[in-house]
């Protein structure tokens, strides 16, 4: 087909228009993404959905445990601070706080955790009620603190590899249930993860 | 049509890192601040290690933890086949067009220096995993017998284990420390003395790092001299060349309450980590590019006087032949000079500018209460005077107190929160600027 001159603008206007849709760039400013899920920014450390399918697991697991789910009473328990035996710093409070609210949430009451985190605060209001400055119910005054049943810990190791063919990271997570009187470990369960990546060359 | 293409590799536009745009920044950060925004992505991380570095100079410990910790998220980020990533591969494109993570050396002191904030904060689970990444990033040198060759970050190790009470790991750790450190004394002078940078006699090369114990309670950790430089080296600056930023003339004293000054053992030097990293898998891409423009340069040299030279003689002998023949080769000529300046085989030559180069540690058991401690910096290397830091710590019974003291451009330490009793004297010397 011959091209008459008057179309050459036209290609010109296609080609540009092609152009553009070609080159878009897969770029964004901010989006909401499922905590849940590998985002697009990814890392080879520990991430939001480790996070989740950690707080669900053990979830699951310890709320079947017969050292709550056979329990008399609701037990209380002190959710400790994690440890990091990995090579990632990250904030260990996003998995405590996320495996604490979770279990609230489904125990529905079958147990109790008591928040040492506020001690001081605590501490403070009781002195104040006692003393007169804070108004309070005397039928709801306690001879001291809550003592815990149990501690909650958790923990996470790693391990790592580098080679020419990328890089790999194994991570275990565990919680464990101790007994606060005996340290008997009641119930533990763990999750792992090994995630892989490979670096372009530019960053080799 | 040829602006809308370039349009297309155009880098993203200025932006500060996630969060930083809320952050007002102290007055001499400012322009820290507008030049990051203003190289953007590419950049940021260079930018996030430098004012990391300025922050604490200014006595700022939250802003520096900050850059540290967006420093690292950005290091961490893997970038597959990424848009950027074949870019900076292509022959068109100079590497460091790419978004900088820095080299292991300068990888591996981000993670240090978040390490030590970690420290003086007494979360020893992460400083520990701040030291084992240090340690880690250096795995990624090509050169085996270097690969995680610093004894520092092993010896830091231990002492966050010692801290979480975990005497195995912690011997283990010293262990490493110690094997790395018998053979650094030896290679550092090897490679030093020629320069003039410094040498086992210079830096007071002890036989083994001292023990460190439960019962220890001070922790200096000192950083002297500048940090080495990176130029670009051969015929196109296709290498990446290393260059001593400036040496150290001896190690810095310490004199805590009562006792004698004692010398700091200088542990690791960053020149020395930056030189024995070994050559890059890019830097054979590099080369190929830089061997294609020298052919493509020398072959339209050669052309272009070629038929110069022939349309001449033609143009004598009136030989229209002969003068076409020479025209034509004046103009592959000049093609071939067109291609070959179309091809940029640089090297990237960005480096982290206000690093130091010697990291020494000193470590002791002293009795709790109000102690005076001095550091001196002997000067005489890069850093011509001597300098000294005077401070009186809260030092307590079985808690580590760990105190970061950089020589330059102070002298100025970071210290734990609460442990100053009376502030140092504010440093009078301005920011460094980096060049690259």
């Amino acid at each position: 087909m011959k091209l008459q001159r008057r179309s050459l603008p036209t290609v010109f206007a296609l080609a540009i228009v092609v152009l553009s849709i070609g080159c878009k760039k897969e770029s964004f400013e901010i989006r909401d993404v499922d905590p849940g899920k590998a985002g697009v920014v990814r890392s080879l450390g520990p991430e939001s959905q480790d996070a989740r399918r950690v707080a669900e697991l053990m979830v699951r697991s310890l709320l079947a445990d017969p050292t709550i789910a056979a329990s008399d009473y609701p037990p209380t328990i002190a959710m400790l601070p994690m440890e990091n035996n990995s090579r990632f710093p990250f904030n260990k409070d996003i998995f405590t706080t996320l495996l604490e609210a979770e279990l609230n949430k489904a125990a529905n009451g079958r147990l109790r955790f008591v928040a040492r985190d506020i001690l001081d605060d605590v501490e403070a209001e009781r002195q104040g009620k006692r003393e007169g400055d804070l108004d309070y119910d005397p039928t709801r005054r306690t001879r001291a603190l809550a003592g815990v049943d149990y501690f909650l810990k958790g923990r996470v190791d790693g391990q790592s590899w580098a080679s020419s063919k990328g890089q790999a990271e194994y991570a275990v997570y565990a919680f464990r249930l101790i007994d606060a009187e005996s340290s008997i470990v009641l119930w533990q369960d763990v999750m792992d993860v090994k995630k892989e990546g490979k670096d372009d060359v530019i960053y080799r | 049509m040829l602006l809308l293409l370039a349009a297309c590799a155009t880098q993203p536009g200025p932006s500060l890192p996630p969060g930083f745009e809320m952050v007002e920044p102290p007055e001499p950060l400012a322009p820290r601040f507008e030049k990051m925004r203003t190289e953007g992505v590419r950049n940021w991380v260079l930018n996030l290690q430098e004012l990391a570095v300025d922050a604490l100079y200014l006595g700022d410990r939250d802003l520096a933890t900050m850059a540290l910790d967006e420093a690292i998220v950005q290091i961490e980020v893997i970038y597959g086949d990424s848009e950027q990533a074949r870019l900076a591969r292509s022959a068109f494109y100079k590497e460091n067009s790419k978004i900088f993570k820095g080299d292991p050396y300068e990888r591996s002191m981000t993670y240090f220096l978040r390490g030590v904030l970690y420290m003086q904060d007494r979360e020893w689970d992460n400083a520990r995993a701040c030291f084992r990444s240090a340690a880690f990033m250096d795995a990624f040198a090509e050169d085996e017998q270097h690969k995680a060759d610093w004894a520092l970050f092993d010896y830091l190790i231990g002492v966050c284990e010692v801290r979480l009470g975990d005497a195995s790991s912690a011997d283990d750790a010293f262990k490493r420390a110690a094997g790395t450190y018998s053979r650094f004394a030896e290679s550092y002078e090897a490679l030093s003395a020629p320069l003039g940078i410094g040498g086992k006699s210079r830096l007071a090369g002890f036989a083994e790092l001292p023990d460190f114990t439960r019962q220890d309670n001070l922790l200096v950790l000192t950083l002297q001299g500048y940090a080495p430089r990176k130029v670009g080296v051969g015929r196109f600056g296709e290498y990446i060349g290393i260059e001593p930023g400036g040496g150290v003339a001896g190690p810095p004293k310490v004199r805590v309450g009562s006792r004698q000054p004692e010398l700091v053992r200088t542990v690791d030097s960053v020149y020395y980590q930056a030189v024995t990293r070994g050559g890059r898998e890019l830097d054979r891409i590099l080369g190929r590019q830089a061997q294609f423009k020298g052919t493509a340069e020398d072959a339209g040299e050669v052309s272009t006087h070629l038929g110069v030279w022939a349309m001449g003689a033609g143009l004598e002998g009136h030989n229209k032949d002969v003068v076409a023949a020479g025209a034509l080769l004046t103009l592959l000529g000049i093609a071939s000079y067109g291609v070959a300046s179309t091809v940029q085989p640089e090297a990237d030559t960005r480096y982290w500018g206000n690093l130091p180069d010697a990291l020494g540690m000193y470590r002791t058991a002293y009795p709790a209460g109000e102690i005076p401690v001095e550091i001196v910096f002997p000067g005489g290397g890069a850093v011509k005077k001597e300098t000294a830091l005077i401070q009186t710590l809260h030092l307590e019974e079985n808690e580590l107190c760990v105190v970061l003291a950089i020589e330059y451009p102070g002298p100025f330490a970071c210290l734990p929160p609460g442990a100053a009793v009376t502030a140092a004297e504010p440093a009078a010397e301005p920011l460094p600027t980096a060049t690259y």
